[in-house]
């Protein structure tokens, strides 16, 4: 030890030049916080963004003082996005992101949405960037944003009937053509097609891989005769 | 002096094929330019490939002044009622090519936003395969279709059958 010229830093904190021991980590006051407010702290996941839990009826309060409290002060809304769980209940999650710039930290609150009422409240007022970020979550799995003050699709045409990422939506769709028919276009029979009658010129989808993700139990709500 | 002087005064020819070889030596294309394919259509225009070498690199932004509408990439059934519009104000003749396999079939999107080839909605005729196509392909291409406007009857009725550009 004595002829190895020392770290400064090291020298200074013998502590250091430990071997690191696994240490827990200190009680973090951010899950405290949002613990008291009725959130509840989920565990960690790979990507160890601490993770909550937040009742649809508390979410209006406690994303007020998320956004407002200056002990948490979450500046920026990061993303808002609508998933769903076809076999939980309730089905669908709101997911978001807020970061704190002025304590730089990122965590992620969920909350839950059930499909017998799918509506959970707009954060518009507290960060305005929700707005296309609920209008997207609003089209693609159809929770609607209590508050929102222009809730209108932003992806599919305005007209669209369905949810299209809701998981017992076939992702080859359903009438896809359904909304330029509406605005008075005309298909057109393809030159390959005259030898073939009318929607007989696509193979079946083989769905015989089954459904490793689990997302699926197997009974789809559409009608089969729908899909094109 | 110039060329002209190896020239006979006068030169026989039928109408048809007159307007034929004007019309096919001054495309202007319409570029619908969707995605991807957008980036090689603007290389084939540009000096190194050079578009105008064929008498197609007046690019024009709007329908009323283009006579061949390239669709370069993926269209959605949410554009598609906006390129039939643009297609209808072009006047006629006028022409299509489906530039990459997005636009000739869908390409790798099978799903309920992409129209599986714009020749659902319009008169394609001349396909193009790659994803994106060259440059290369762009070009060979629009010499097919000069090809066919070469048949074009002077009444406008076009040839038919697409093209399809391997």
């Amino acid at each position: 030890m004595a002829d190895v010229p020392a770290n400064p830093s090291s020298s200074s904190n013998p502590a250091a030049a430990a071997p690191a021991a696994p240490v827990a980590p200190p009680p973090d006051p951010l899950i405290a916080a949002l613990t008291a407010l009725g959130a509840e702290a989920l565990p960690l996941t790979q990507d160890l963004l601490p993770v909550f839990r937040v009742e649809r009826d508390a979410w209006p309060s406690v994303a007020r003082a998320l956004r407002r409290d200056p002990q948490l002060s979450f500046e920026m809304l990061i993303d808002v996005a609508g998933v769903d769980f076809p076999k939980r209940r309730p089905r669908f999650e709101v997911v978001y992101h807020l970061w704190s710039l002025t304590w730089n930290k990122v965590i992620r609150v969920k909350v839950g949405v059930p499909e017998e009422d799918p509506q959970v409240a707009s954060v518009i007022d507290l960060w305005p960037t929700a707005d296309w970020h609920e209008r997207e979550a609003f089209d693609m799995v159809g929770v609607k944003f209590a508050g929102h003050p222009d809730l209108r699709r932003i992806l599919m045409p305005d007209d669209y009937p369905w949810h299209p990422l809701r998981k017992d939506f076939p992702v080859e769709g359903i009438d896809n053509s359904i909304s330029y028919v509406k605005a008075g276009g005309v298909l057109m029979t393809r030159e390959l097609d005259v030898d073939r009658p009318a929607g007989q010129d696509r193979t079946p989808v083989d769905r015989s891989h089954g459904d490793p993700a689990g997302y699926s139990d197997g009974t789809p709500t559409l009608p089969e005769e729908g899909r094109s | 002096m110039g060329v002209e002087d190896k020239f006979p005064e006068v030169v026989t020819s039928r109408l048809t094929d007159l307007v034929g070889w004007a019309r096919k030596n001054s495309l202007w294309p319409m570029p619908l330019g969707l995605s991807c394919c957008a980036i090689e259509m603007m290389a084939t225009v540009g000096p190194r490939f050079d578009l105008s070498r064929f008498g197609a690199e007046v690019f024009r932004f709007s329908p009323r002044q283009s006579d061949v509408m390239i669709v370069a990439g993926t269209l959605t059934w949410k554009m598609a009622s906006v390129a039939r519009r643009i297609y209808d104000q072009m006047p006629d003749p006028k022409w299509v090519i489906a530039m990459g396999v997005c636009a000739s079939s869908g390409g790798l999107y099978r799903n309920y936003a992409v129209v599986p080839g714009v020749d659902r909605i319009l008169p394609v005729d001349v396909y193009t395969m790659g994803c994106p196509p060259r440059p290369d392909t762009l070009i060979r291409a629009v010499m097919e279709l000069q090809k066919k406007i070469d048949e074009l009857a002077i009444d406008g009725r076009r040839p038919r059958e697409p093209v399809f550009v391997q």
